[in-house]
Formats: C-alpha cells, sequence, structure tokens
C-alpha cells in the first residue's frame, strides 16, 4: 500500500491542535492525524495504522458534547470533514436516496436539498430527478448545530427538537458502508438484523451497542460512536417537508405556568397537525442568551426577550391545509392564556428565515452557557460544564423540573435546566466556578442519575457517551449487557483499535 | 401621527436572472423577500407610533406579488397597507421609483413621517428616501444609526457618516431612511402573524393618482438607461516575499513606505499572501 495517497501530518501545538477537542472542551492527545479525500483513502489510512498497531479515533465535525471524537489513547486522528460531497440520488417506491459521505454537514445538506442542486457524484435518473423536483424534501432529524457531520449524527444518534414527532434518527439512515481493517468492508442495509443473541433486559430507551430482539444492525450501529467501524458511506432516507410549518416562543413571567403549559401541549393530540417540537427554558436560560447577544453578532437579529420573562415554551406545529393550521394556533392561544400566559409575549415565525431566528435562540442556550464556562476557565482552566441528558416518562416532567431547581439551590451552585418537554428530556446544565463546585455538581449529577433510573428514565438519550459519560453509562448496565457488548465490540473490532476510550 | 413606511420586495438569494435587452431584474422567476433594510424602517415606524399615537401605513410598489411584504408589515404591526401596482409602473429607475411613490402618499392624504431602509439589496443606490422626500417638498435625513426622539414636531437622530457621528434634528414632515444598527426589529406575536392573514391592502393604480400621465412612470419616465450589468474584473497581482518573519517584516515594510512616497493607494492583497 502507498502511504502517500493519503497524508498523515503530525500534530503539534501549532498545527492541528484543535483538533484533539470538540465541543465537550474535553482536551485529548494525539501525534498524527489524516484527512483522506475518499472512501479508499479513508480505507487505505485505516489498514496502514492497523498494520503498525496504531489506534485511530474517528473525528466528524467535532461537534459532539461527549467527547466522542476526542483521540484518547489513539496513535492517529482520522478525520472525515473533507469527505463531504453527495454520491448519488436513488428513487424506490416515490421514496427518495441519498448517498453521502460522512463529513457531509448538515448545513451543507440542507441547502443542496433547499436549492434543488444537489451536485451528485453519480448521474441521476430520470425518475429520481422527477422526484426530487415534484416537492420540497428533507432529511427530517434536526440537531440545532449544523455544522455537525451526518457522520458524527450516525455515531451518536443525534437527534433534534423535532424527534417527538419524526422518531429516532436512525430511522432516516437506509445503509451504511463499515470499514473494519481486522475484519473488511459491509454494506449494511436497513432490514439487516443483527444476529447476535439478544440481551433479555429490555429498556424503553435506546442502550448504545445493546441488541435488543430483531433488532435491526443499523440501529446498533447508529450511536456506536465509531467503535465497531469506520463509517464511510451512509445512505439518507428523505422524506417531504410539511407543507406550512410555523414556530411559536411564549414568555411567561411564572415558571411553574410555563411547565403546566408545556406538559398540557404533550397530551394534545391532534389528526391534522403534528407537533415538531416541544422545548422549554427556564430564566437561567433566557438570561445567558441575553448575555451571549452582548458579543456574538450572529444572535443580533433575536429581539431582546419580554420584560417580566421568567421562562419560555417553544413549539413547532406542522399542518398541510391553512384551515387547519389555523385551528390548533387558535387552541395554543386559548391554552395559552388559560395557563396565565400573555399574547403580547409571544413570537411568532412561519417563514424558514423566521424560523431560523429561532433555531439560532434554541442553539445559543447551550451555546452562552459553554461561553460562560470558558471566562470562568480563563481564570481555573480546570473548570468544565456539567451537563445532563435524562430523560424519563413525560409525565415526570414537572417534579423533575422542581427537584433540578431545588437541588442546583441547595448545592449553592449555577445551573441552568432548558430541553424537550416530551421524555422530560430537559437538559440541566451545571456551571461550577471551583474545584470544590465541580465536586458538588459531580455528586448532584449521580444522584440524579440513581433517581431518573428508579422513575424509569435512562441517563443519556441523544448527546451519545462517548467519554464524559461512560462512567455513568456503565454503572447502569447489566452483566448481561456488558456481556453482549463485550461480544459485538469482539466480532467488528477484535484489537480494540477503533476509537479507544468511547463507550466501554 | 400619521406615519408611512415604504417597503420593497426584493429577490430572496444571490442569484436573479437579469434581463439582456432591458439590463431589468426578472423580478417575476425570483425567490422574493422583504428587503432587510426595511424591518429595521418598520421598527421605527411602530416604535415612533408607541410613542406618539397615530397609524402606521406600509406602502410598496411592485407587482401583485410585491403584497407578500405587505404581510409581512401587517405581521409585524402595520395598521394599514398599500400596494402600487401597474403595468405603466414597470421598469423604474430611482427617479421614476421616487416620484411613483410620492404620488401614492399623496393620494394616501400624506404623511407626519415617512421612514425608507437605508437602500435595497437590489438596487443599493440609498437614494430612493432622499429622492422621495425631494419628489414630496420636505426634508429628508439620511444614515440614521440611532433615533434619539420623535415628538410630532421634529426627529432627532444620529447618523453615522464614515467615521464621523452627526447629532441631527429635522422637523416633521419628513423622510427618515434607517440603518442596521438603528434598533432591533420585534418578532410578530402570535396573534398579530394570525390576523396578518386576514387583512387586504388597499390597491392604488395610475388612476388613483393626481398625475396620470403614463410618461411620468416607470420605464418611460426613467432618465436612467442600463447599458451593460458586468462585475468588474479585479485584477489581482500578488507577490510572495521570502525570508525569515523579521526579513519579511521588513521588506513589507519598505514597499510600503515606497508606495505611498509615490503618492500611490496600498490595497489588501498586494504583496500576495
Amino acid at each position: 500500500m502507498n502511504k502517500a495517497e493519503f497524508e498523515v501530518k503530525t500534530v503539534d501545538a501549532g498545527h492541528y491542535f484543535e483538533y484533539l477537542k470538540d465541543e465537550s472542551r474535553l482536551q485529548g492527545n494525539c501525534q498524527a492525524i489524516c484527512f483522506p479525500k475518499d472512501e479508499t483513502q479513508a480505507e487505505d489510512a485505516a489498514v496502514w495504522a492497523w498494520r503498525q498497531g496504531k489506534r485511530v479515533t474517528a473525528q466528524g465535525a467535532r461537534t459532539g458534547i461527549a467527547g466522542a471524537a476526542v483521540p484518547v489513547e489513539s496513535d492517529l486522528i482520522l478525520n472525515m470533514e473533507q469527505m463531504n460531497r453527495i454520491l448519488s440520488l436513488e428513487e424506490k417506491d416515490g421514496e427518495l436516496f441519498l448517498d453521502v459521505e460522512p463529513g457531509l454537514t448538515l448545513e451543507m445538506l440542507e441547502r443542496a436539498l433547499a436549492s434543488g442542486r444537489l451536485n451528485a457524484q453519480e448521474p441521476i435518473s430520470p425518475q429520481a430527478q422527477e422526484a426530487f423536483a415534484g416537492a420540497a424534501w428533507e432529511f427530517a432529524p434536526n440537531p440545532t448545530e449544523k455544522t455537525a457531520s451526518l457522520g458524527g449524527v450516525f455515531a451518536t444518534g443525534a437527534a433534534g427538537i423535532n424527534e417527538c414527532a419524526v422518531g429516532p434518527t436512525s430511522r432516516y439512515f437506509a445503509a451504511a458502508t463499515l470499514f473494519s481493517p481486522a475484519r473488511g468492508k459491509w454494506e449494511i442495509r436497513r432490514g439487516d438484523l443483527a444476529v447476535q443473541e439478544p440481551v433479555s433486559s429490555q429498556s424503553r430507551w435506546k442502550k448504545p451497542l445493546v441488541i435488543g430482539k430483531r433488532q435491526d444492525l443499523l440501529d446498533v450501529l447508529c450511536g456506536s460512536e465509531g467503535t465497531l467501524g469506520l463509517v464511510t458511506r451512509l445512505k439518507l432516507r428523505l422524506t417531504r417537508r410539511p407543507g406550512q410549518t410555523w414556530g411559536i416562543l411564549c414568555f411567561f413571567e411564572d415558571e411553574e405556568q410555563a411547565a403546566a403549559f408545556a406538559f398540557k401541549r404533550t397530551e394534545k393530540k391532534t389528526q391534522d397537525t403534528v407537533c415538531r417540537g416541544l422545548e422549554f427554558f427556564d430564566e437561567a436560560s433566557l438570561l445567558a442568551v441575553e448575555e451571549l447577544k452582548k458579543s456574538a453578532s450572529k444572535l443580533r437579529g433575536i429581539p431582546p426577550i419580554p420584560e417580566g420573562a421568567r421562562a419560555a415554551v417553544y413549539t413547532e406545529i406542522c399542518a398541510e391545509s391553512e384551515e387547519a393550521m389555523d385551528t390548533a394556533l387558535q387552541e395554543l392561544l386559548a391554552e395559552l392564556e388559560q395557563a396565565g400566559g400573555k399574547e403580547e409575549m409571544t413570537w411568532a415565525a412561519s417563514e424558514p428565515e423566521e424560523l431560523e431566528k429561532f433555531r439560532l435562540f434554541r442553539h445559543a442556550v447551550p451555546e452562552s452557557l459553554n461561553h460562560s464556562v470558558d471566562e470562568t476557565r480563563k481564570r481555573l482552566p480546570s473548570v468544565y460544564k456539567i451537563g445532563t441528558d435524562f430523560c424519563a416518562p413525560t409525565e415526570k416532567l414537572l417534579p423533575l423540573l422542581t427537584m433540578y431547581h431545588k437541588d442546583i439551590r441547595a448545592a449553592g451552585l449555577r445551573g441552568a435546566v432548558f430541553g424537550h418537554v416530551f421524555d422530560a428530556h430537559l437538559h440541566v446544565n451545571l456551571l461550577p466556578k471551583t474545584a470544590g463546585e465541580i465536586d458538588r455538581a459531580r455528586e448532584l449529577i449521580a444522584s440524579w442519575a440513581e433517581r431518573i433510573m428508579a422513575m424509569g428514565g435512562w441517563i443519556a438519550k441523544e448527546n451519545g457517551i462517548g467519554k464524559l459519560k461512560k462512567e455513568l453509562y456503565r454503572a447502569y448496565l447489566s452483566a448481561e449487557e456488558r456481556e453482549s457488548i463485550a461480544k459485538l465490540k469482539h466480532y467488528f473490532d477484535p484489537d480494540g483499535y477503533l476509537n479507544p476510550g468511547n463507550l466501554l | 401621527m400619521k406615519i408611512a413606511v415604504c417597503i420593497k420586495q426584493v429577490p430572496a438569494g444571490q442569484e436573479a436572472e437579469i434581463d439582456r435587452e432591458t439590463g431589468l431584474l426578472i423580478r417575476e422567476k425570483a425567490a422574493a423577500r422583504l428587503n432587510p433594510y426595511d424591518y429595521f424602517a418598520i421598527e421605527a415606524a411602530l416604535c415612533a407610533r408607541e410613542k406618539n399615537g397615530g397609524e402606521v401605513t406600509a406602502v410598496t410598489m411592485g407587482p401583485t406579488g410585491a403584497k407578500d411584504v405587505l404581510r409581512t408589515a401587517f405581521e409585524l404591526g402595520a395598521d394599514r397597507g398599500a400596494l402600487v401596482s401597474s403595468p405603466a409602473f414597470a421598469g423604474a429607475d430611482v427617479y421614476a421609483t421616487a416620484y411613483t411613490l410620492s404620488q401614492a402618499l399623496r393620494a394616501l392624504g400624506g404623511f407626519d413621517l415617512i421612514f425608507c431602509g437605508r437602500q435595497t439589496t437590489d438596487g443599493d443606490t440609498a437614494q430612493t428616501g432622499p429622492a422621495l422626500a425631494e419628489q414630496l417638498g420636505i426634508p429628508s435625513i439620511s444614515w440614521i444609526s440611532e433615533i434619539l426622539e420623535v415628538t410630532p414636531e421634529r426627529i432627532a437622530v444620529r447618523q453615522d457618516l464614515s467615521g464621523w457621528e452627526l447629532f441631527a434634528a429635522c422637523p416633521l414632515p419628513c423622510v427618515a431612511a434607517v440603518g442596521r444598527e438603528c434598533n432591533t426589529p420585534r418578532m410578530p406575536t402570535l396573534r398579530g402573524k394570525m390576523a396578518a392573514t386576514k387583512k387586504e391592502p388597499l390597491l392604488l393604480r395610475i388612476e388613483d393618482f393626481f398625475d396620470q400621465t403614463p410618461a411620468h412612470f416607470g420605464a418611460e419616465g426613467s432618465p436612467t438607461r442600463v447599458t451593460r450589468v458586468f462585475a468588474p474584473e479585479r485584477a489581482k497581482a500578488g507577490e510572495w516575499l521570502q525570508g525569515t518573519e523579521r526579513e519579511i517584516l521588513a521588506q513589507a515594510t519598505a514597499r510600503i513606505r515606497a508606495q505611498i512616497k509615490s503618492g500611490g493607494n496600498v490595497h489588501d492583497g498586494d504583496f500576495g499572501g
């Protein structure tokens, strides 16, 4: 094999140093990095490293917040950002499937779908072309970080605010090409079952690498954080964009009123409309965004939050007809006022560029909290943000919210609570300022995890396990689940050579 | 207070088709949106109304599809809207546009304060506001970066004049052209946005004007002739300087000094990398 076809570069303080970390702010260590430009280069680089006994960390856009892309105990980073082409479009029974390289980002994909120009590498059949031109298409999963790569989305199973309507992210991957230097290349398609003996302890929540009964192998791979193989090609299942989408951000003067309103919305069942997102923001989250606005010019278009706002609920509603939308909006308005909300404290949007402001706002919440941690780190570099990705049955929303705020106050910590209302999937971000506060925050997380598990929840729903949450992950796996994971890992990557430190 | 805000529909993206014969934009084919600067003008108009009472009328000139931007103005809180549309208005340059708008504003009964966005993203002239004031025979105040006060008698502003700030006040009626720095446009409320779908703008045609001479409007009434549309070529001559950091710095400094001595300009890129 000729190494010159792919270039391995040295990582040092002046070059590629930023590739040693991701959005988790975890700092890794590695001597070499390679940016393959296509599938062949990626495979060749992986085999070259394997033959020399070098362990590899595969990276996408490094937007993950659990540290899965951070090289730890690795000798080579395989960064896929230059493999970002759209390869082909295929039509089958009225559905469209788009083959892409894993480095393609969500924003690149959205731009291509919106413009109608895919610039695919392979010729597109007239049937596929006609179907593509005949409707507006989308990749339904909607993580707010649009610079995330599709490979990263697949690796972590990252979802977005619309998961409540569109379901798990893995559903939208129809095939994946997986490469393991020790085992070779697989073309895995939807419908290929994971044949390993399923574990008996079934959970309502997806646990990475744990195989359930008659589970699709693609669903096992999605969320496996690169531990089973290098993903070099993905087939996305596109869906038709809904006819109309409205986003409504409702501010409340009282947090309990906001939470009660949000919970009531989860019980809403209609045939003509779909709730494509329901999010909650506490006062600390709103204030953090206001603070970030002072320095982030991209947030300049977001108006100041209404005076007196102490919490907010964002919901996105989709409908095919104007009548259905009108009815749904009237009902929402009535519910809002019943809950004690004020119509004049709402923001509404229906055009893509207006909805983009809401996406920016939603994304600005964790970003502003990260910014706050970065400020603290200037004084105390060992400080980091401690966040949760806990979920539980939706009816636990109100007790959980009360518990989080009460415990944060009692521990004397600063923190913000925001996130998905369905599955009570609130993200608590704790912002310690001292070493003592870090300890107290970790204790809180452990105590909450115990209580979450006791109420039938799970400790990591959408952000991945990576390196930051693996202790917690392993603590809540049964012996049978651990054994099953070990067998799976051994089958795909017997030498433990791929993405060491993730999950296991 | 009677407040008008003049707004415009512009192409939504970077790409728009141009008629090779006339040099004019083919608006019917392009995806369209409200001119981004006009959001700031609408916000300024709504704030002036909140302070002084009265009503805000949004006025736009364009084909029938342009009424979409009036809906945006309704959503944000405009009380009335007028679409100025007639085949006779097609192909208007800045002069004819300003004249048409002045006729429309007169037909609507006149206004105390007229807001415009600083410029549009398609024409980019930043002249329509001042030209409109001229046609109406009232003062104009442009490049507004902050509105300090609006009273029934005057508007006081801070103007950003390329490195200089000017604090100025202008008696009403007048035309005020506002920039992006002026405010942060609001988001529509849910009820405001829903109600906007049911509001209909007034349609103004040439027959509604005091001046009904077709030759005064549209392409015929426009002194500007577009002879050619092209992207200017940019000559980029670069030179790589080599050596240690200190040596490169010394070479660069010597060249800059020489340029200044010879009275030449120093541009970005003159020194390649």
